[in-house]
Formats: structure tokens, sequence, C-alpha cells
């Protein structure tokens, strides 16, 4: 589980995120929606410190993580987002293995899971030795995910990892992240601000307005039964 | 050709030492500017292209002089020259390693991070390799103006291919100065040549990319 605190982050006096507190349930696919500027990245970004809180607490597994080494947290957590970030001059296999080499597997051992977790995101084995210039969008955010995967994370981080690939290919992968999700019983954390996208991944949904505000939580069919307001209303469309 | 053939092992000795005389300069100032470039604190930055950018309008003669009198060193000898060609180097590179460091795509480098890549390795694994291709541009222009600026130490001492410009511009012989011409072109061609290489060696991926464009 992971729980968010009371927490606020200010840049420069200007609120990103202000008292936001939630609960990420265990083994589920939480999505928090919102505009440009809700916050909903920024708060995402504290789960590995990549953004830390100016006040209040993460904790993962009831652990602060202030008091963690921030490399040795982000190696247990995967991290996915839009732009992919795979490196142009390794090759598949050699992105997906890096970091287990780096935190000191075997070549071995790292390639041979690092094919594993490329076979299970769909990518076939003549792509491995190509660089990711050589693959679609779809196939190098499919790269991008069983990068996340091959350090064995409990918690996965997703920033709209699938907001640049046309919608057929962006179906499809949303219905194997929900199948990778479920075998693997992940716990997502997703960043969207695609409705459809938001309703059909969550198990919790989270609507932020501006400065992490939240509008309402709860499941899709709670939203569909009882969107709390207008603004609820107008996002998801409902 | 006839004063360079009855010269040749001496032409060969002046190469060597010009070789060295240029080497070792482009090697510690590129180092030392990489360095600057990526670990300088951002508040010094401006102070840093500010000094370095005087350095550079600093006449080369000029530097070999003044640097005894700054350093105590003395007015012979290679240690001057040495040092005012890597100041040079640092010059001239330290501007276009910012370029080729701020040219690494930053979403590659915010996933290095988030995956728990140290500072370090993020720099060894990631901003290196993808810096490299700004890094040797900026190396084969330091290059070809060290191993040209090289060749004014002749004047204060150093035996190196300059020397053939000062001793057959006194002797009045043509076909020393021509040799010496030749010789610094050929070194600064070939620098620039094998600078090229490396860097299509190390860069393997950005072929494959303009094959699949």
């Amino acid at each position: 589980m992971i729980e968010f605190r009371n927490v606020s982050k200010t840049y420069d006096q200007v609120v990103a995120v202000e008292d936001f507190s939630l609960s990420v349930p265990s083994g589920k696919v939480t999505v928090l929606m919102g505009l440009s500027g809700s916050g909903k990245t920024t708060v995402m970004q504290m789960v590995n410190r990549l953004v830390e809180p100016s006040k209040g607490l993460v904790l993962v597994e009831g652990i602060d993580i202030s008091t963690l080494d921030a490399v040795k947290l982000r190696r247990s957590i995967g991290y996915v987002m839009q732009e992919v970030g795979l490196l142009p001059h390794k090759s598949i296999l050699d992105n997906v293995s890096l970091i287990a080499k780096i935190s000191g597997q075997t070549e071995q051992e790292a390639k041979s899971n690092a094919r594993a977790m490329l076979e299970l995101v769909g990518i076939d084995e003549s792509f491995f030795a190509r660089y990711p210039s050589q693959l679609s969008g779809g196939q190098q955010q499919r790269v991008g995910v069983a990068r996340a995967l091959a350090i064995n994370p409990k918690i996965l981080l997703m920033d709209e990892p699938f907001g640049a690939v046309d919608p057929i290919v962006r179906e499809e992968l949303q219905d194997e992240l929900m199948r990778i999700q479920r075998s693997l019983s992940l716990t997502i954390m997703f960043v969207t601000h695609d409705r459809h996208e938001a309703l059909r991944l969550a198990d919790q949904l989270v609507l932020l307005s501006s400065g992490g505000q939240i509008e309402q939580h709860g499941s899709p069919q709670e939203f569909r039964e009882s969107p709390k307001n207008a603004f609820v209303r107008k996002l998801l469309g409902l | 050709m006839e004063w360079f053939l009855k010269n040749t092992d001496f032409v060969l000795g002046l190469t060597l030492t010009h070789l060295w005389v240029s080497l070792v300069p482009l090697g510690i100032g590129s180092l030392i500017a990489i360095a600057l470039a990526r670990f300088m604190p951002a508040k010094l930055v401006s102070a840093t292209n500010g000094v370095l950018g005087a350095l550079y309008a600093v006449p080369s003669l000029a530097l070999f002089v003044a640097l005894p009198a700054i350093l105590g060193t003395s007015y012979l000898g290679p240690t001057n020259v040495l040092i005012a060609l890597t100041l040079y180097v640092i010059a001239s590179m330290f501007f276009s390693a910012r370029d080729a460091f701020a040219q690494v795509p930053a979403p590659v480098v915010l996933i290095a991070k988030a995956q728990g890549l140290s500072s370090w390795q993020r720099f060894i694994h990631v901003e290196l390799p993808l810096a490299i291709p700004g890094l040797v541009a900026g190396l084969r222009v330091a290059a070809a103006s060290t191993v040209s600026m090289a060749s004014i130490g002749a004047v204060v001492g150093i035996r190196n291919l300059g020397y053939l410009f000062l001793d057959g511009f006194q002797r009045k012989i043509a076909d020393e100065i021509i040799t010496g011409l030749f010789a610094i072109f050929l070194i600064a061609m070939t620098f620039d040549l094998l600078l090229w290489l490396i860097g299509k060696l190390l860069t393997p991926w950005s072929k494959k990319r303009v094959q699949l464009a």
C-alpha cells in the first residue's frame, strides 16, 4: 500500500499540490485523472522521490520513504512515461537489462530476465538486437513497460504511458497491461487525462482539480452512478 | 622537396615533438573541459563563460610569454606552452561540451533517474555516450587549432615543426617553410580523420537511424 499523508509541494511559492491525502491499495490500479496543472504527475513522482514533498509524508508498506535511500527505492519501483526514454545508443535487450546489471546481476541473469519480460509484453525476439529508433512508437512503449517490469517491482508508476500511440494500439496496450497487472498482482498508479482510459483501467479512480484537490474518488462504477458535481461530470463526459 | 629529402630525420624529430606538444594539451584540456561543462554548478556558469571567453581572446604568443611571470615557471622549455595550449583547449571545448550535454534528451535522463541510476551512473551510461557527437565535433575544432597554435611554441624554444618556419624564414629557405606547412597540415588532417572515425565508432546507433528513415 502507498499512503499519502497531507503532502504539499510548492515551487518558488507556486503551489503545485496542497494537503493531498490518499491510500493506494496494493494489487489494484489507481488512476489519477485531471487537467494539466492538476498536480497529478507531481503526486505520482513523490512515490519514487523524483519529487520531494515540501510538507507531509509518503509511506510505502508503512515505511516513510524519506528515510530510505532514493536510488535503492527507485530500483524497487517501475516507472513508465509517455516519452518512453529508451537509451538510443543501446539495443532493446540492453535497455531492458541495464538496471539489473548495474544492480549486480550477472549479464546472463539480467538478459534472460529481460528476454522473459520482453516476451511478456509481446516483443518478438527478432527485435532484441535492434536500436530503439528502429521500432514503432507502440513497440517502444512495450519495451518501456518491459524495462519497468525487469526489476520485478511490486509498484508500477505510469505517467500517461499510452498518450503518444494511436487509439487502436492504445487499446491493445491497455488490455495487455491489465493482463500483466493481474498475473503479477501489481500495484499501479496511472496518470492520464483520457477519460476512456481512466474508466477502463481504474479499480480506484481519483479525480483531481487544480493543486491536487481531490474532487472525487471511488470505483468507476461509483463515478457513473453518482458523479459528485458538474466538474466531475464534465471531465468524465457523464 | 630536395631540402626535405636531405633532412628527413630532422623533420621526423620535429614532427614527433609537435605531436606530443599537441596531444598532451588536447587530452588533458578536453577532460577538464568536459568535467567543467558537466559538473560546474549553474551559478558559476556565466562567470566561467566570461573567463574562458576572455582567455580565448588573448594572443597565444602573449600567453606563452606571460605564463612564466604568473606561474613562476621558466621562460624557455615546454611547460608554459603545454599549459597555455591546455587553457586554449579548455576555452574552446567548454562551450561545445556544454551544448553537447544540453542536447541529451531530457526524458532519457529523467527515466534513468527514475530507474535508480545514481548521478555518476547517469553520467557514464547515459549522458556521456549521448553527448559524444557534440563532444567529438568540439574536439575536432580544438585539435585543428591546437596543432596550428603549437607551432608558435617554436618562438619560445620548443623545437617542433614551427621551428621550420623560423629557420626557413631567417635563412630564406622556401622549401623548409613549405615542408613545415605541409607537415602541420598533415598532422591536423590526420587528427581530424581519426576523431571523425572515433566518433563514428562510438555512435553506431546513429547510422542505423538514418538507414531506417
